[in-house]
C-alpha cells in the first residue's frame, strides 16, 4: 500500500464509521485496494467474533474480481455492485475507481435490511468514500 | 472429457501470461491495479483466477486454471486446484527469493494436488538453477519433471502439457 494511503487510512477508517452510524442496519464497512490490501475498516472486527478484517479484504476483492468478469461475460452491461445473502444479512461490494489506485468497498448488513435499502445504503457509501478518496 | 490444469506460482511468474499464451479461447481474467510494484513491475495482478481452455476435439477439452499467486490469496488455493489432474509450477528465476517462493509453492500446493503430477516450469533459468531446484526437490523427498519454459512460448508450454498428461495416463495405467 503506498504511503499517501497509509497516511489517508486512519481518515478513511473514521469515515466508515460515521457510515455505521448513519445508516442504520449497516454492520460493517471494508475498503480495500483492488490487489487485495486493506485500507480501513469499521464494524468489522468486534470481540469474540471470528472476522480477520485483513481476510474479508483479500476475500472481498476475489468476490468482487470474479464478479465483475462474471458480469462482463453474460453481458449484463455496468455492474452496480455484487450481492451475496446469507440467512443472517447480507453483502454487498463495489468496485471504486480514482485516477491513483482501485478500490473494492464492501458493505455487510444485518438481516432485517432487505436489497434495496442496502443497495441505496451502499451506493451511498460508495459516494461518500469516493468522495473521502478525492479529498 | 475434461482434463483441469492448474497453472501455479508466484506473483510475476507468468501464469496469465502462459494461460494467455496457450488459451484456444479468449481467457477469462480477474486483473486488477497492481499496488505492489516495488515488488514486482507489473500494471496488474489477478485477484480471482485465470480461465483459458484448449480444444482435444472429440476427446474433450483441458480447462486451465491461474491462481493468484500472493499469499493474501490462500484462501482461493484449495478452491481453484480442486479436481485437478495436475499442475504447472512456474517460477522466475531472476525473481529475488524464487526458491524460497519455490518451496513455500511445493509445501502448499502439494496439499491439495498429488506430488506427483506436478511440473516444475523454471522461466529464466540457467543450469546452476535447474540443479539447485533439483536438489531442492530432491531434499523434500520430491521427484518432479524440471523444465526450462517461456510462459510466452507457446511450444513450451505445449511440451508441459504434454508431459502432464503423458504423466496422468502413466499413473492410471499403473493403478
Amino acid at each position: 500500500m503506498s504511503q499517501d494511503l497509509a497516511e489517508q487510512s486512519e481518515q478513511l477508517e473514521a469515515l466508515l464509521k460515521s457510515l455505521l452510524d448513519e445508516y442504520e442496519g449497516l454492520r460493517f464497512v471494508v475498503l480495500a485496494t483492488s490487489d487485495g490490501f486493506l485500507v480501513a475498516h469499521a464494524g468489522a472486527q468486534v470481540d469474540k467474533q471470528k472476522m480477520d478484517p485483513n481476510r474479508i479484504a483479500t476475500m472481498a476483492v476475489s468476490f468482487t474480481g470474479l464478479s465483475y468478469s462474471l458480469a462482463s461475460e453474460c453481458e449484463i452491461g455496468e455492474v452496480k455492485g455484487a450481492s451475496v445473502e446469507g440467512s443472517e444479512g447480507l453483502l454487498l461490494s463495489r468496485l471504486l475507481f480514482t485516477k491513483e489506485t482501485d478500490f473494492v468497498l464492501l458493505t455487510g448488513f444485518k438481516r432485517s435490511v432487505n436489497h434495496g435499502i442496502a443497495n441505496w445504503t451502499l451506493q451511498k457509501a460508495y459516494d461518500a468514500v469516493l468522495n473521502g478518496l478525492n479529498t | 472429457m475434461l482434463l483441469k490444469v492448474v497453472f501455479i506460482g508466484p506473483m510475476g511468474s507468468g501464469k496469465s501470461t502462459a494461460i494467455q499464451t496457450i488459451s484456444e479461447i479468449e481467457p477469462v481474467k480477474t486483473e486488477a491495479r497492481n499496488t505492489e510494484r516495488f515488488k514486482v513491475d507489473k500494471p496488474t495482478t489477478t485477484v480471482g483466477m485465470d480461465y483459458g481452455e484448449i480444444n482435444l476435439g472429440e476427446h474433450g477439452k483441458v480447462a486451465l486454471y491461474g491462481v493468484p499467486g500472493q499469499q493474501r490469496f490462500d484462501f482461493m488455493w484449495p478452491i481453484i486446484t480442486k479436481g485437478a489432474m495436475g499442475a504447472i509450477m512456474l517460477l522466475d528465476c531472476s525473481q529475488e527469493n524464487c526458491w524460497k517462493d519455490f518451496k513455500y509453492f511445493v509445501d502448499e500446493f502439494t496439499k491439495f494436488v498429488d506430488p506427483s503430477s506436478f511440473i516444475v516450469a523454471l522461466n529464466r533459468a540457467t543450469d546452476s538453477d535447474v540443479d539447485h531446484c533439483n536438489q531442492l526437490l530432491m531434499d523434500e523427498g520430491l521427484t518432479m519433471p524440471v523444465f526450462c519454459s517461456d510462459p510466452r512460448n507457446e511450444q513450451d508450454l505445449t511440451v508441459l502439457l504434454h508431459v502432464l498428461i503423458s504423466n496422468a495416463e502413466l499413473r492410471f495405467l499403473l493403478d
